[in-house]
């Protein structure tokens, strides 16, 4: 049978032996470019050649062939702004302790969260159309969370006594109201799918 | 999701490059690690081969990905490869040199007339 692979670094750790250090130092090579590798990629996808990046950049093609091939640790904290703001991006920086646990990040996300739904929040002001919206939105925020921290806590083993789950999240009756809806909506997939944002949703909570 | 699947030619081609030219086949792998991932990312293959100075484009579909960004005096080595857009499957046919470069790609044109008549035994 035809054997398949995910990733190429996959293929070269199960095809190339471990004589001669070939696999390591590739999963290296793959490893330390993983930025530009998604810079380049992201370019791609939007259409631009390395000339037109060239062109926005004022420098050569080739210096934009040079910056797709080195490693991310030649990369100036510069160029990537300019790159990601050509390609209509802003750059954000995170430093994170060598320590960090799973939880740590699901906090440091959550508090992200928080900041931004209190921006959202501020937005509104006096504008009652706004807090509307804005109303609309957090409730469609609430199901999505729910629905994520469902998928998840499914992922965890059942209790050995007796075979039920450690935790459950229900939504109430309005709510069950509108999954039922939204899952009409799904066709014949059956698929469960997180609400899209900015989607019009009836309102799943009041504010 | 795009998978690679690699040809029995490809893995004695692997093979002969890692003992003779091992910076050239780590380079060209590199590059085939991208284009796999801009192919996952959505990238269809005309796109590839106009937005990767890496990717050329060759009859019957095939790409050829040679070794550029590698490094300095790399020797012109090229992985031919062919993207199924269909079955999202990126078949290794073989890595050739300029040399050999019309030998391979009368291989790649074997190699996808067999697979479009379904009577591939390279794989």
């Amino acid at each position: 049978m035809t054997k398949t692979y995910q990733t190429v670094t996959q293929m070269v750790r199960e095809t190339a032996g471990s004589d001669d250090g070939f696999a390591e130092e590739f999963e290296k090579r793959i490893a330390d470019r993983t930025i530009v590798k998604y810079l380049s990629i992201l370019r791609a996808s939007r259409g631009f050649t390395q000339n037109d990046i060239a062109e926005k950049f004022g420098c050569t093609q080739g210096r934009i062939s040079k910056l797709e091939s080195s490693a991310d640790e030649d990369l100036r904290l510069g160029e990537l702004a300019q790159y990601a703001s050509i390609l209509g991006f802003h750059v954000h920086i995170a430093l994170q302790s060598k320590n960090t646990t799973p939880v740590h990040r699901v906090k440091q996300l959550a508090f992200r969260i928080k900041h931004e739904l209190d921006g959202l929040a501020g937005l509104a002001k006096t504008d009652h159309k706004i807090a509307q919206a804005v109303s609309l939105f957090f409730g469609e925020a609430l199901f999505n969370l729910v629905k994520i921290l469902q998928d998840s806590a499914g992922k965890l083993p059942r209790k050995p006594e007796d075979g039920t789950p450690y935790i459950t999240f229900e939504y109430c009756q309005e709510i069950r109201e509108q999954v039922a809806h939204q899952e009409e909506g799904q066709g014949e997939s059956g698929e469960e799918q997180l609400l899209a944002i900015g989607e019009q949703v009836e309102p799943l909570v009041h504010a | 999701m795009w998978k690679l699947t690699p040809t029995k030619s490809y893995g004695i081609s692997q093979k002969r490059y890692q003992k003779k030219h091992k910076r050239e086949l780590a380079a060209v792998l590199n590059n085939l690690d991208t284009l796999l991932k801009a192919f996952q990312a959505g990238l269809k293959r005309l796109q590839a081969t106009t937005a990767f100075g890496f990717v050329h484009p060759e009859p019957n579909g095939v790409v050829s990905i040679d070794q550029k960004g590698g490094g300095l005096n790399l020797a012109q080595t090229r992985l031919y490869a062919y993207p199924d857009e269909e079955k999202e499957v990126l078949y290794l046919i073989t890595f050739g040199d300029k040399p050999s470069q019309a030998e391979d790609i009368k291989s790649c044109a074997s190699f996808i007339k067999a697979l479009r008549g379904g009577t591939n035994r390279e794989l």
